[in-house]
């Protein structure tokens, strides 16, 4: 049996859609949509980001102002030394918007801050970090596998704190792209829900901070990822890729204690009808309950696994589960889940399980507990 | 102990690869103009055809934009000699620092010239860095986990790194490490110094010492050994030429990023013929 994990949480940070990391938690229990209309003559609606103008300089850079907002108020352990603070940056898209309008704009040569690498640079200079810098682009599980990155980092002894930021902004990119793929709602997302259509987009920053011990903040005990190697954009049918990496971050724990699940849920046909049958493929009969927050704030991409896992660490500590939004009633097609929808609900003390899941038949899992 | 089971490049003069059979380590070249291929094109690479790589092609290989055939056409070539391996085990550690940035600028053009309705779905589905990462796994089955790092020039080696990591805490069985830079017009109109060249490389990664070589040890953050000097590939495959030749003749720590930014390991003494 391999032996426990032992990372803390031990500070966190946001910008979405419903505000800051306290303000979005408070706003998902409330059970609050941040849908809006993209713009004129775009059929979408979208979860957008209120960003505060701090620095006259970041007013276009809308990624790097989402990954330093979320910064903002991160407690870092000031007596590590500097080079021993690492960063790991996720993001599917990075700053595609600000190359999207030089390119339009015919500008040469073109700022290299599209190079996930140099953002991630100038978001460690920007916030001091002055240890090791990686950024991560895994899909749509970009911030959950940061997360891992990180926390083996830690274990490896290769930083004393690492930052973890995800962060994706809305772009015209990014919307026409899952346009094109038919995957957006037209009316919003439900996840889980007979009647879900696709997916809303959204944006955020959302960082944590993970050092290796005990602390007051959530414990990382368990993480894990796979492939499915099945297909290239749609998920296995069967969710055994997803299964999978459930499997190996509950490694060496009691799945029982298993409270609640933050799940990918998307809105897309296939992906919540995919995660359906992991979960069963894991749990058997006994599924907990299960929730997801993209039908209040969006998928935000790159910055949804670390959403999710503040979510998730906020959810252990509280023992509540914020409820689904949209959702009414499962589809009889599916492996029968206990959706939390309506209200909040209690949970007894447990692991929270957060899962994602993207393109390129990319799983990760993710397992927080209350300290 | 890590071994490198089998390695395998792709560059602007052909195709190579790297094995142990035997007890003995063998090695094959094929130059482009062997493998009937034409005049490089814009990418600094003849158009690349699946049967370069393998005598069974994947049928998605034409589909593929170029980030996604180098990656899966070392692999395959790594993979080729590889050893029978569990393949649910095979963990996949991909690097680039480009990513797919040529394949971004085909989307965006077709935005530019049909709005909305250009947007093509089959382009769009590229316009992620670790999409070659998916390719790899569809084609060989593998369903351990997957990541992409970009550290920059340094990534080529930050992910090789990675995958020893993830041998010498047992966090998985095999690992195997692709490294791919698609460079074309996309790439030169950005702000930086190199030009850069296509190419890609693969190491499957196993515990013990039955390798072509072995990696005793890496460390980050902390520069030892000898540096590895920088090459006209660029982007993410900067040190892949210097990599190449202390994996060819040499043995020791090497090393390659600054201070904080280090990344070194130790090949460990050659033993086989």
């Amino acid at each position: 049996m391999p032996a426990p994990h032992n990372i803390t949480v031990t500070s966190l940070g946001a910008l979405t859609p419903l505000g800051d990391a306290a303000s979005t938690w408070r706003e998902l229990l409330a059970g609050r949509v941040a849908f809006a209309p993209v713009g004129k003559n775009r059929p979408y609606i979208a979860a957008h980001c209120e960003i505060p103008r701090r620095d006259e300089s970041l007013i276009m850079r809308r990624c790097l102002a989402l990954a330093l907002e979320a910064t903002r108020g991160l407690k870092l352990d000031q007596s590590i030394d500097a080079s021993r603070r690492a960063l790991v940056f996720a993001s599917t898209k990075g700053e595609i918007d600000q190359w999207e309008l030089q390119r339009a704009m015919r500008v040469s040569p073109m700022d290299c801050s599209v190079m996930l690498s140099e953002l991630a640079r100038e978001v460690a200079a920007r916030v001091g970090i002055a240890g090791r810098v990686l950024a991560i682009s895994t899909a749509c599980c970009s911030g959950a596998q940061a997360i891992i990155e990180a926390a083996e980092m830690l274990e490896d002894g290769d930083c004393d704190e690492a930052v973890v930021i995800g962060a994706d902004a809305l772009s015209l990119f990014i919307e026409h792209g899952f346009g094109a793929l038919q995957a957006v709602s037209k009316s919003g997302a439900r996840p889980f829900d007979a009647a879900r259509d696709g997916l809303t987009l959204g944006e955020a920053g959302a960082a944590v901070v993970l050092s290796r011990g005990s602390g007051a903040g959530g414990r990382l005990v368990g993480w894990g990822g796979s492939n499915d190697a099945n297909h290239i954009s749609g998920p296995s049918r069967d969710g055994s890729g997803l299964a999978l990496a459930v499997e190996r971050a509950l490694s060496g724990l009691d799945k029982s204690r298993v409270s609640a699940i933050c799940a990918h849920g998307t809105a897309t046909r296939f992906n919540d009808a995919m995660e359906a049958h992991a979960f069963r493929n894991v749990f058997g009969e006994s599924i907990p309950p299960v929730f997801s927050i993209k039908g209040n704030l969006g998928h935000t991409l790159g910055a949804a696994g670390v959403l999710e896992l503040i979510v998730a660490a906020q959810s252990a500590q509280q023992g509540l589960a914020p409820p689904t939004a949209g959702f009414e009633r499962q589809s009889p097609d599916e492996p029968r889940l206990d959706v939390v929808h309506m209200k909040p609900r209690s949970l007894a003390r447990g692991y929270l399980l957060s899962t994602n899941s993207g393109f390129g038949g990319m799983n990760t899992a993710l397992v927080v507990e209350a300290p | 102990m890590t071994a490198i089971v089998s390695y395998a490049r792709i560059s602007a003069e052909g195709l190579e690869q790297f094995w142990v059979e035997q007890d003995a380590t063998h090695s094959r070249f094929v130059r482009w103009t062997e493998l009937g291929a034409g005049l490089p094109d814009d990418s600094g690479l003849p158009s690349l055809k699946g049967k370069y790589f393998s005598a069974e092609p994947s049928a998605r290989f034409g589909r593929m934009d170029l980030l996604c055939k180098l990656g899966l056409g070392a692999a395959e070539l790594c993979m080729a000699r590889a050893p029978i391996l569990t393949r649910q085990d095979v963990a996949l550690v991909g690097a680039s620092m480009l990513g797919c940035l040529e394949v971004d600028a085909q989307f965006h053009d077709s935005l530019l010239k049909g709005g909305q309705a250009g947007a093509s779905p089959a382009l769009f589905v590229y316009t992620l860095p670790s999409m070659f990462l998916g390719e790899i796994a569809i084609r060989f089955g593998l369903r351990g986990r997957t990541t992409l790092i970009n550290t920059g020039r340094t990534s080529a080696i930050a992910a090789l790194a990675s995958g020893v990591r993830l041998i010498e805490a047992e966090r998985s069985p095999f690992a195997l490490v692709i490294a791919a830079e698609a460079v074309g017009a996309a790439a030169r109109d950005l702000d930086v110094v190199e030009r850069g060249l296509s190419g890609a490389a693969a190491w499957l990664l196993a515990p013990g010492k039955a390798g072509f070589r072995e990696i005793s040890s890496v460390r980050v953050g902390a520069p030892e050994g000898r540096r590895l000097a920088g090459g006209a590939e660029g982007f993410g495959l900067t040190h892949l030429q210097a990599l190449h030749e202390a994996l060819m003749y040499e043995s020791g720590w090497f090393y390659c990023g600054e201070g904080a930014l280090a990344i070194s390991f130790e090949l460990a003494a050659r033993a086989k013929a």
